[in-house]
């Protein structure tokens, strides 16, 4: 068995603690599932280590990590997808109190609709507006131009709209 | 509050309710100590430990089973193909390239389990065997670069790819950057995207000789732009007719021969229109280069300047 060595572990740690519950949140959104989202992102991690020795450059391997995250949610979406023919649920919030069931209901429904949206909208939207990237960062995430981040968002956010509008 | 302001907000406070478990770190420190090895390495001798080999080898090569596909699909690349000397079955059919859609005749590219060359006495390592443009071309070259304090780079596959555009095709205003799809680690493969003026212009494939590097370029390809004829490691003499298909209309391809030291020997231009396939031919003079690339390329008719596509595929001297 294979051993870190101080400065992978300590890279690795680094790397963790700094991004990854933002990854598992992004992963959610993406997957629709909250379980899946956690094993994603930690074979983003593994992939990551493995491949780049991108733990040396933190702004490398935060890309990397990105990309890595939004490919095998991707992938976890096509096998889900494939093998069980249904549409990825929303995200089960935890038991709210009542005094807010109906700001969660509203939330929920821009959630639901998040990620009714087609794929590549739903990825744009969450890495622009949850993960707060750039275009030009959420294009590289997605393997795609800056243009076509433009176009998936704007189309993204017309679907929203009216309920974000609504929910005013 | 802007619609966007609103959407911040509400996928904020939705993410505050997905908390990861704790032992997140735990579990990714294992699975990279148990991942090495047993993807790897095997210590020689023994036919157990050859027929496991041959299977991870088949795994690898896109086997039913549980591994990730992130690659992407529209992008294949090299193929892993197991040594014969290890698999009773025949070894993959070579995937079409990009930029080529007929594969070549000449060795696919592929990567091998070998015991010899390796820097690791008394243990098999996986090495890649496949066509190369640059900057090596082979196991034994790849294996000399280590140590030699030369391409420093070459041990990632985004250097290797920006290197690839400055020193050997010697374009100006093309950048490499993260690749467009994160490539399996174990593959030994890579992809990176190369954009220009902010619009992707191609995608240079790149292969590991070893897990541990160095890597080399196998291809461009990855735009509507491609070359039919010569074939991948094609054996060409002059004057050499170049065909390939792109879409754009009215559009002029240009053809570089580029040697392996980056010496431009051929250059020419031919004419291409909407999904008619392009013609060219490339003539030269000279003599003594061992292999090279054609390299397509087209320019935006704004500035005539700009790179719009590129395409290459390694080629040899006839």
């Amino acid at each position: 068995m294979a051993v870190l060595t101080d400065e992978q572990s300590s890279a690795l740690t680094a790397l963790y603690t700094s991004h990854y519950r933002q990854l598992v949140r992004t992963a959610a959104f993406l997957t629709g599932d909250r379980d899946a989202a956690e094993e994603v992102v930690q074979d983003a991690y593994v992939k990551v280590h493995g491949t780049w020795r991108g733990l040396r450059d933190p702004e490398k391997a935060e890309a990397y990590l990105r990309m890595a995250v939004v490919n095998l949610s991707r992938s976890r979406l096509r096998r889900r997808q494939v093998a069980a023919k249904h549409r990825p649920e929303p995200m089960r919030d935890v038991a709210s109190a009542e005094s807010y069931a109906l700001e969660h209901s509203r939330r929920d429904a821009v959630v639901r609709a998040l990620q009714q949206l087609p794929r590549r909208q739903r990825e744009a939207v969450t890495l622009r507006y949850y993960g707060d990237l750039t275009e030009a960062q959420t294009a590289q995430a997605m393997g795609c131009s800056v243009g076509a981040v433009k176009s998936h968002t704007s189309r993204g956010m017309a679907a929203l709209r009216p309920l974000l509008e609504g929910e005013r | 509050m802007t619609p966007e302001d609103r959407l911040r907000e509400i996928l904020h406070s939705h993410a505050e309710t997905v908390q990861p478990a704790g032992d997140g770190l735990q579990r990714i420190q294992e699975r990279i100590q148990q991942r090495r090895p047993s993807r790897w390495l095997v210590p020689a001798g023994g036919a157990l430990v050859t027929a496991a080999l041959a299977s991870v080898l088949v795994l690898l090569v896109g086997g039913p089973g549980p591994r990730e596909v992130v690659q992407d699909p529209a992008s294949p690349v090299p193929t892993l193909s197991p040594s014969p000397s290890l698999s009773a079955s025949p070894s993959p059919s070579p995937s079409a390239l990009p930029g080529t859609t007929s594969p070549s005749p000449s060795p696919s590219p592929s990567v091998s389990p070998s015991p010899s060359a390796s820097p690791r006495q008394g243990i098999l390592s996986v090495e890649y065997t496949g066509p190369a443009i640059w900057p090596f071309r082979s196991t034994q070259e790849a294996d000399a670069w280590r140590g030699s304090g030369t391409k420093p780079w070459a041990d990632d596959p985004i250097e290797t790819a920006r290197h690839f555009v400055s020193d050997y095709l010697k374009l100006s205003g093309v950048t490499a950057s993260i690749p467009s799809s994160f490539p399996a680690p174990a593959d030994q493969r890579a992809t990176v995207q190369l954009t220009a003026d902010g619009r992707s212009v191609g995608r240079v494939q790149l292969a590991a000789y070893r897990p541990e590097g160095p890597w080399t370029v196998v291809t461009v390809g990855g735009t509507d732009l491609t070359i039919t004829s010569p074939a991948t490691n094609a054996r060409i003499t002059s004057p050499q007719r170049v065909t390939g298909r792109v879409t754009g209309v009215d559009e002029s391809i240009r053809l570089d021969l580029i040697t392996f030291s980056g010496l431009v020997i051929g250059t020419s231009f031919a004419p291409a229109g909407s999904e008619v396939p392009w013609e060219g031919e490339l003539t030269w003079t000279a003599k003594g280069w061992t292999s090279g690339a054609i390299v397509g390329t087209t320019r935006s008719p704004r500035d005539g300047t700009t790179v719009t596509r590129i395409v290459a595929v390694p080629v040899l001297p006839g």
